[in-house]
């Protein structure tokens, strides 16, 4: 009896607890209205801001927000002016010209120039420092001296004064472009980073907690482990909307749930989640199509597929079009190609692989196909959209007579499997294959073997149209080239794109200015632009 | 009881070097390679492979296993646990960032999972087959078998979003807050933890107490007049207790691992989510630091349930 009172009166004291510290603390609404602060979500835990590291997408987002760059890609897939306001390119292809914007400064007041451009590019090219895009200039020269040694810098990256940055080419390119946008390639303070020594680079604290950026927002501090607070660039070179951002990781569940009670500014949104966060008060979605595609991978050193009938069976034998409906809720779009843009690289011609079992099956019979022969489908599971289409094409594909199973894979096996280039039909999404037709050389040349062609598909007659392709200055000629290579690309499938998915994010009413760019990595783009209600 | 104690400590000693090389060759079976996960295929641009080799040398990979051992051995005696691979920060730092927020939910959580399941369980033992047993017994089915992301989705749901009582995931608010909004944040996956923890704490307490119940000491105290209340809180209470001690003992070092699925739900940041996440990146440093630690607190808190068991029942003799 006294037990329970004893009982009572506690149960009571923690309920009272409880209610005070709720009461204790604002109710969310009235301290938003007043501040200028913006929160927005990570879709993964950030580790850092080096942007010399294959960037994962948080802390590339980050970057966004703390660094500047020469150029991005736009909201309406164009190339878009940031630190270079404009450029040209010769007609050989070879020399590229950057003029940079005048008057800027670093976060600590340092002034920007051309010197800082020289030395970041420097350290993307030089292997040494741990950089993973030193491939996309191997064509610029004196790049190969470097890697050899026979040089300390790179001869091709000049600054022939301090707002002019040039880059020279050993062969001609007039898609460079392209390879500084994705990932964007960042610029680093030469005043602060020359002093550290190249061995050891990324491990530098610097990197980790930034202490002068060129972007609008710039690092603060490390919250917590999972989120960072950027305040406003005192230097910037425009007015800022806002005073602080906070970037936070949070997974999907949890940011739609933050949406909703207004504790957050932006978060990306699942396809099945669209439809409910439209019709959301306060929220709004917005929607581009993507820019890259979702696609099995076929590595060829095995020979399995090697057979293009084979390889177009497979195009055949699974219904895109009810995966775009079934697997992202109507949120996409089928293609056929890699590249899906710009609409002057995509002859109308292409082969419309539309979902025709029967043509598969008799594609197989021709190429004399073995059923027996397993074909391994590899993911990595945990998102809803993969997980579910690889369990419709499994079963299409074994319908028409492929032995498909499903091979679920952890991130660290995967890498090995990719290095080893052992994998049947891996599933991955990825790329930006809308602004220049160009971007489809990173998968698929022969040079990018052993780098980002992991397939190691290697077509001569491919491989000469698209260095034809970035040496023609003619947009007439280019336009013919490509269209030879999307037909070649087409028809012999060497990557099976299966659909583009949709780039969906939510907003809140409160946030103006966010302007959806369809590259998801790129979302933070225009954060200068940025300010609250 | 000092001999036990020091003859426990050198054993636990040589325990722990048995799990840090068990562990090392374990580490190294794992399909998969640190080296090549820091080099993304998909987004790298360049020679693979010797970006991957550059990567390894760094890593100090490349040396034969018992090197790389006897190297960690060293650094690990010199107060230094290494570097994250994911991270490149120093694992110890890691580590103690993540174990305050651990043990703040954790403990939390355990308190209120005493608190309200030893309380329930003596009550349903003392009131048999009454109303208050039947709801103590169901609701500790309940939290056992409940899986924990369910009933945290659900709380969520209900407390965070319908009826915004508590925030919804994070462990304060955006830039840092009062003492009081951290409070406000571990409320809810506090409670919980909490209520998944009670469970079985509910049926040790029931059944402890159900058995002390019954034993004749007990029946002399009620014959020589004590009331019920000394009968229960002086006598009946530590004995039926006792086996609780051991119980909870031995979870602690579960709970300092930190509720990995909890933790990720609500986004916070604790040292269930570091090891999972060091798992699946195959952060070896952040991962061999992580199970020594739990290996180390797991034997500590052995040698501590044994020494207070010999405390409390003076029966036992060490």
């Amino acid at each position: 009896m006294i037990m329970r009172r004893h009982i009572q009166a506690l149960v009571a004291g923690l309920l009272g607890l409880a209610m005070a510290t709720a009461a204790c603390t604002s109710s969310p609404d009235d301290s938003a209205t007043a501040s200028r602060d913006v929160t927005v979500q990570l879709y993964q835990a950030p580790r850092g801001f080096n942007p010399l590291l294959a960037s994962i997408g948080p802390d590339h987002l980050m970057e966004q927000l703390h660094r500047d760059a020469l150029v991005s890609a736009t909201s309406d897939n164009k190339y878009g002016p940031r630190l270079a306001e404009s450029w040209d390119v010769s007609p050989d292809g070879r020399t590229w010209t950057f003029h940079l914007v005048k008057g800027v400064k670093w976060s600590d007041g340092h002034p920007f120039t051309a010197k800082d451009v020289v030395f970041t590019y420097n350290l993307y090219a030089n292997a040494k420092t741990g950089s993973s895009y030193a491939g996309k200039f191997s064509v610029v020269t004196g790049a190969k001296a470097l890697a050899d040694g026979t040089a300390t810098s790179v001869s091709g990256f000049q600054a022939p004064d301090d707002y002019t940055f040039v880059i020279q080419l050993d062969q001609p390119n007039v898609a460079f472009l392209d390879e500084l946008v994705q990932p964007i390639m960042f610029i680093l303070p030469e005043h602060v980073v020359s002093k550290f020594p190249i061995e050891g680079l990324t491990k530098n604290p610097f990197f980790r907690e930034p202490t002068v950026g060129l972007g609008p927002y710039v690092f603060k501090r490390w919250v917590t482990d999972d989120q960072v607070e950027f305040d406003a660039n005192p230097h910037y070179r425009k007015k800022l909307g806002l005073d602080r951002v906070f970037a936070q990781y949070l997974t999907t569940d949890a940011a739609m749930a933050q949406l909703q009670t207004g504790k957050l500014d932006y978060a990306q949104v699942a396809a099945p989640d669209a439809k409910r966060i439209e019709g959301l008060d306060g929220v709004t979605l917005h929607r581009a199509d993507g820019p890259g595609v979702m696609a099995l991978h076929t590595a060829f050193d095995s020979g399995k597929l090697a057979d293009v009938r084979v390889r177009q069976a497979i195009m055949y034998a699974i219904d895109r079009e009810a995966l775009v409906n079934q697997v992202l809720s109507g949120e996409g779009k089928v293609v056929d190609t890699l590249v899906h843009g710009p609409d002057w690289a995509m002859p109308s011609d292409l082969i419309h692989y539309n979902y025709d079992p029967a043509k598969a099956k008799t594609l197989l019979a021709q190429a004399g196909w073995n059923p027996k022969t397993q074909v391994r489908i590899e993911l990595v599971p945990g998102t809803r959209d993969r997980d579910t289409m690889v369990t419709i094409v499994a079963a299409q594909l074994k319908a028409v007579g492929i032995n498909a199973v499903v091979k679920n894979y952890q991130a660290a096996e995967l890498s090995d499997a990719i290095a080893k280039r052992d994998f049947d039909l891996l599933v991955s999404g990825y790329g930006l294959f809308v602004i220049d037709p160009a971007s489809m050389n990173a998968r698929l040349t022969c040079a990018n073997i052993g780098g980002s062609n992991i397939s190691g598909y290697c077509n001569k007659q491919l491989d000469q149209l698209l260095a034809a392709g970035i040496a023609a200055s003619d947009q007439a000629q280019r336009q013919k080239i490509y269209a030879d290579a999307q037909r070649l690309v087409n028809r012999e499938a060497p990557i099976f794109v299966m659909y583009v998915p949709n780039t969906l994010a939510a907003t809140s009413n409160r946030l103006q200015g966010f302007k959806l760019n369809p590259s998801v990595v790129d979302a933070f783009w225009n954060a200068a632009d940025w300010s609250v209600k | 009881m000092t001999a036990f104690v020091i003859r426990r400590l050198l054993v636990s000693l040589v325990v722990l070097v048995g799990i840090s090389m068990l562990l090392f060759v374990l580490l190294q079976l794992m399909p998969g390679d640190p080296a090549e996960m820091m080099v993304d295929p998909m987004s790298f641009s360049g020679d693979r492979a010797a970006a991957v080799a550059l990567q390894r040398h760094r890593l100090g990979l490349d040396s034969p296993l018992p090197v790389q051992y006897a190297r960690w051995t060293g650094q690990l005696l010199h107060g230094n646990f290494g570097y994250s691979y994911t991270s490149g920060r120093p694992v110890a730092e890691v580590m103690l960032e993540r174990l305050g927020p651990t043990i703040w939910l954790m403990g939390t959580a355990l308190v209120i999972a005493l608190l309200v399941g030893i309380p329930l369980g003596i009550l349903a033992a003392m009131h048999r087959n009454s109303a208050v047993d039947y709801t103590a017994t169901v609701a500790s089915l309940l939290a056992i078998s409940l899986p924990s992301f369910f009933v945290a989705l659900l709380g969520i749901y209900v407390f965070g979003l319908k009826l915004r009582w508590v925030p919804t995931a994070g462990m304060n608010s955006v830039g840092g807050g009062s003492f009081a909004d951290f409070l406000h944040h571990l409320i809810l996956p506090a409670a919980i933890l909490g209520f998944a923890l009670a469970g079985p704490y509910v049926r040790y307490a029931r059944a402890g107490m159900l058995e002390v119940l019954g034993q004749d000491f007990l029946t002399t105290a009620r014959s020589k007049g004590l009331t019920r209340r000394r009968v229960i809180g002086r006598h009946a209470l530590h004995n039926a207790l006792i086996p609780l001690v051991t119980v909870v003992a031995i979870q602690l070092p579960v709970l300092f691992a930190g509720a990995v699925v909890v933790e990720r739900v609500f986004a916070w940041p604790g040292m269930g989510r570091l090891a999972l996440d060091a798992v699946l990146a195959r952060d070896y440093p952040i991962l061999l630091g992580f199970v020594m630690a739990v290996a180390v607190l797991v034997l500590l808190c052995n040698l501590v349930a044994d020494v207070a068991y010999a405390v409390i029942d003076p029966r036992i003799r060490l």
